[in-house]
């Protein structure tokens, strides 16, 4: 049990600090990189809280599939400015205070008083996700099945018209040779 | 384990990827910190689940998961399109649909 603290309070701990650098890298790539280490961490935390399936999507769906179309993008985009952190900037300012103020509410939450039973984490495999999902969740499922047909459609239809103007570029420019 | 930390672990994830898309104007980094946001309320999801002994929790995150994605696919592709026609890569630059005025504060 020991060593399943120590192993779970720094897999957070590397996940929260490879989140917080989001806030202060200079290039997209970093970020993606340092945000790819977060999501392998979180999955390590969510397979010593006793769920292998989730920690497997998310190795298999954030690792191996949102940040890999990051990296896409990063590397097709055609601009390479970088911004670095600017605190000095007045229209900042607002969001940060009510941030702080946000902080401030959990601080007061967690440590008024409320107070919840310690358990030890316990196996929850995929076969009970299964039964559940396929069961009692059958109508989310296609739900959620329509909705990522629905985001297909989408990025076809803008992935063509992204086509399309390449192509009406490329005689412009073989005109201007 | 004690809910309460995860918990807490879990919303300082969430106040990360906020703090990320109020500094960081950049498109790519927004998109970066909804992802933080999203994972701090699967950490959130799985460890109530846990907590409870219950797999809705696993089931909720994977929705959460999924849902994720499949946003990211669009969102990511549209900000590749506004680098394109565009050429712009921070939030706060994209105004072309803004009015422009004149010194003595009429319509261009």
């Amino acid at each position: 049990m020991m060593l399943w603290h120590f192993v779970f309070w720094l897999s957070c701990a590397v996940a929260v600090v490879c989140s917080a650098s989001l806030l202060f890298v200079r290039k997209p790539m970093h970020g993606a990189v340092y945000l790819t280490t977060a999501m392998c961490a979180l999955a390590l935390a969510f397979y010593l809280l006793g769920a292998p399936f989730i920690a497997m999507m998310q190795l298999i769906l954030y690792v191996g599939a949102i940040m890999v179309l990051f990296v896409f993008v990063i590397m097709l985009s055609p601009l390479q400015e970088t911004f670095p952190l600017q605190l000095q900037d007045r229209s900042l300012w607002p969001g940060l205070i009510l941030l702080i103020l946000m902080l401030l509410e959990l601080g007061a939450l967690l440590f008024g008083g409320l107070q919840v039973d310690p358990t030890t984490p316990q196996i929850i495999d995929s076969k009970a996700v299964g039964e559940l999902l396929f069961g009692h969740y059958k109508l989310a499922v296609e739900a959620i099945s329509t909705l990522l047909l629905a985001a297909l459609v989408g990025v076809m239809y803008f992935a063509r018209h992204l086509q399309r103007h390449q192509e009406r570029k490329l005689p412009e420019q073989q005109e201007a040779k | 384990m004690n809910l309460l930390a995860v918990l807490f672990v879990s919303f300082l994830l969430f106040a990360i990827g906020l703090a990320v898309i109020l500094v960081r104007r950049q498109l790519l980094f927004v998109l970066m910190g909804i992802e933080v946001m999203t994972n701090g309320a699967v950490l959130a999801a799985v460890a109530a689940g846990q907590y409870w002994h219950s797999a809705d929790g696993q089931v909720l995150s994977l929705f959460m998961m999924l849902v994720a994605g499949s946003e990211l696919a669009i969102t990511l592709l549209l900000a590749m399109l506004s680098y394109r026609y565009l050429k712009v890569s921070r939030i706060d630059q994209m105004n072309q649909l803004q009015d422009k005025l004149d010194k003595e504060g009429q319509l261009l």
